[in-house]
């Protein structure tokens, strides 16, 4: 179907008529269009041929002065067009930037929040380690549990002690645990940690070092005294002092 | 009606009678003046002087104009009396 020539504007029948150079209707329309002011040149010859050279030189003119138009035209016109490609590429690339930096600091949050949870993850490790490495000295050897017997086998307090240590195989912190639950006393983490501290001016005192069993009742009388703790904790307190090198415990 | 005679009614469109030649104009049948082809030849080297090219040039065979449109906005008509004429402004 051919569109309505009529209602069509001027720029738009010059680009019909360039692709439908058969369609007279259109190019009709298009030399006819009401918009259109004309402006009419009298002849360049005459009936027999002859060349009006007046109406020549008219004509010139009158070509040069409208070339001079239609070129300012489309200076202005391609003036526009490059400005406002110049604003569309502005914009462009100012999205682009800004998506750029927009990925750049959320790159640079990601790798700060990944060194931060990195290091408190390896300082995790590390104490869980050392933990670890703490968990593995608070055991005492069987034979370390027959000597302690021996030595203790006047004192049912700490023998009843040593039972409890041989139950949970020879892991003091097991068994201070299990004590102090007996004892319907609170249990904290790391107990022998920090009852072995607690009592490191009684188990340093040098007179006390050398001997199991005194060490084991000063420290009893220590934790009754001080802290109302169970005194059977004595005995694992004084074996994981012992099992960590006394020297080392109280150069501590 | 006597033999040999035209029936004007009966003529079909298209059809260009004279007194004794009657003859089909074809879509494309250039007929112009001398004055307007010479005109129109003028006109064509003025334009090409100012370097704009000719996009479209067409006869209409009806209204026996040329139509010249020239450049991004030049558009002319030369009439069979050797006139011509070019758009003054438009509403670009």
């Amino acid at each position: 179907m051919k569109p309505n020539f009529k209602e069509m504007s001027v720029p738009d029948l010059r680009k019909y008529v360039l692709t439908h150079r058969d369609d007279m209707e259109a190019i009709e329309a298009l030399f006819h269009h009401p918009s259109l002011k004309w402006k009419t040149m009298p002849p360049l010859v005459t009936g027999d041929g002859m060349p009006i050279e007046e109406n020549i030189q008219l004509a010139e003119e009158a070509i040069k002065k409208r070339v001079e138009i239609s070129n300012e035209k489309q200076k202005q016109r391609e003036k526009a067009q490059e400005d406002e490609l110049r604003l569309k590429l502005e914009a462009e690339i100012e999205a682009k930037l800004r998506s750029q930096i927009e990925l750049e600091v959320e790159a640079k949050l990601r790798q700060k929040l990944e060194t931060e949870i990195e290091a408190r993850l390896l300082q995790k490790i590390a104490a869980e380690n050392q933990q670890a490495t703490r968990q593995t000295t608070a055991t005492v050897t069987q034979e370390a549990i027959d000597r302690a017997r021996e030595q203790l086998k006047h004192d049912p307090e700490a023998l009843a002690a040593i039972d409890t240590i041989q139950e949970c195989g020879g892991n003091l912190e097991d068994a201070a645990r299990l004590i102090a639950i007996a004892a319907g006393t609170e249990v904290e983490s790391d107990l022998l940690e920090k009852l072995s501290s607690r009592c490191r001016s009684v188990i340093c005192q040098d007179d006390l070092k050398a001997e199991l069993p005194v060490m084991i009742s000063a420290i009893a009388e220590f934790l009754v005294s001080t802290s109302g703790l169970p005194s059977r904790l004595a005995t694992p307190i004084a074996l994981f002092a012992i099992e960590q090198g006394i020297e080392d415990f109280c150069d501590f | 009606m006597r033999p040999g005679l035209f029936k004007l009614a009966a003529k079909p469109r298209g059809f260009c009678c004279t007194v004794k030649v009657c003859g089909r104009i074809e879509e494309g049948t250039i007929n112009p003046t001398d004055e307007q082809a010479q005109a129109c030849l003028r006109v064509c080297q003025m334009l090409s002087n100012f370097y704009k090219d000719i996009q479209l040039f067409r006869f209409n065979p009806r209204s026996r104009e040329v139509y010249i449109f020239a450049g991004e906005e030049l558009q002319i008509r030369v009439f069979p009396s050797g006139d011509w004429s070019f758009i003054d402004e438009t509403e670009l």
